[in-house]
């Protein structure tokens, strides 16, 4: 073996060595802008009951479900999708919430 | 899903326009602080490092939410896609049950969940049951500690039984449909339905459930 394999193998470990201790830690918060301005706020949004939610959610669409103090609310993740609607400020059983996937 | 209320303060979140490791980045409008959506923890300005409390939600098809919580009220807004059904699931490897509470985190596949849906587990000092619904692809979790007593579950000519009294469960709802425990219910925890690469990126300390080697 010549040393230049030596300095090859080296560097090879230490790199998986750092790799390795990297992958323990969470990334440094470096966000990115895509979009200059924030959105508006979700607020107050409009809730059905479960039968008029019926007539226009398919029964295998996918929801999140919240439950607060025996208060339950669905969420259709259809309806939740895209930038502008990421994020819902709610209320629920009495207590301020973000509904969000 | 996130209270939104720090001390006394009640927080409006807003989609910051911003992303980090492909994640959405969250703004409240009262202070300007940002907040990774993902770990629901402030990472910038005034409120850095504060930890929103993360609630109790389920990810979840409509048949199964509104037969499991006839009381349910929905939101309705018009649809912004029309892709996020069972369907999603076809391929399973890509989706984890996640439970993280600051000390303890802990991740189990669905792909594994589906070949094991029934496990007595831990998560940290606890005893928890986690269930799957394979139809729905949804995990359902419970404190398997009833009065001070460690129950283990099982499956039973089709039914899940607690192998200390032989009573029914109900796992949807966590409760004794049957036996000398009927009528009792577990406490429910929540686990986060993921995909594999968000958990794996944003709780790299995460431990994985895994089937025993036979």
């Amino acid at each position: 073996m010549n040393l230049f394999s030596i300095v090859i193998a080296v560097g090879i470990v230490s790199m998986l060595y750092s790799e390795n201790l990297l992958a323990q830690q969470l990334p440094k918060f470096e966000p990115q802008t895509v979009i200059r301005k924030p959105f508006p706020a979700i607020v107050e949004p409009k809730h059905v009951t479960l039968k008029e939610a019926d007539k226009v959610v398919h029964p295998k669409e996918l929801v999140l479900g919240v439950e607060i103090e025996g208060d339950a609310r669905a969420y259709p993740i259809n309806m939740l999708t895209g930038p502008q609607r990421e994020i819902i400020n709610d209320k629920l059983g009495g207590q301020a919430i973000a509904a969000t996937w | 899903v996130y209270a939104r209320t720090v001390g006394d303060q009640e927080l409006t979140f807003v989609v910051s326009g911003m992303l980090w490791q492909r994640s959405l980045v969250m703004m409240d409008s009262e202070t300007e602080s940002l907040w990774s959506h993902l770990l629901g923890r402030s990472m910038r300005g005034e409120l850095v490092d504060t930890q929103l409390e993360t609630l109790p939600a389920l990810l979840t098809d409509w048949e199964t939410w509104k037969r499991t919580h006839p009381e349910t009220t929905v939101m309705l807004m018009r649809r912004t896609a029309d892709g996020f059904t069972r369907d999603m699931y076809r391929d399973l490897r890509g989706f984890v049950a996640g439970m993280s509470d600051g000390e303890n985190c802990k991740a189990w596949s669905f792909k594994d969940l589906e070949s094991n849906p029934l496990i007595n587990d831990t998560f940290g000092e606890q005893p928890i049951v986690v269930a799957f619904q394979k139809e729905s692809a949804t995990p359902f979790v419970f404190i398997r500690k009833l009065d001070g007593r460690s129950l283990s579950f099982a499956v039973k000519d089709a039914m899940i039984v607690d192998q200390q009294t032989e009573s029914t469960w109900d796992m949807e709802f966590g409760v004794a449909t049957g036996g000398e425990l009927k009528g009792k219910k577990l406490q429910p925890v929540v686990a986060i339905s993921s995909f594999s690469e968000a958990w794996k990126k944003f709780h790299p300390e995460s431990e994985y459930w895994e089937p025993e080697r036979k």
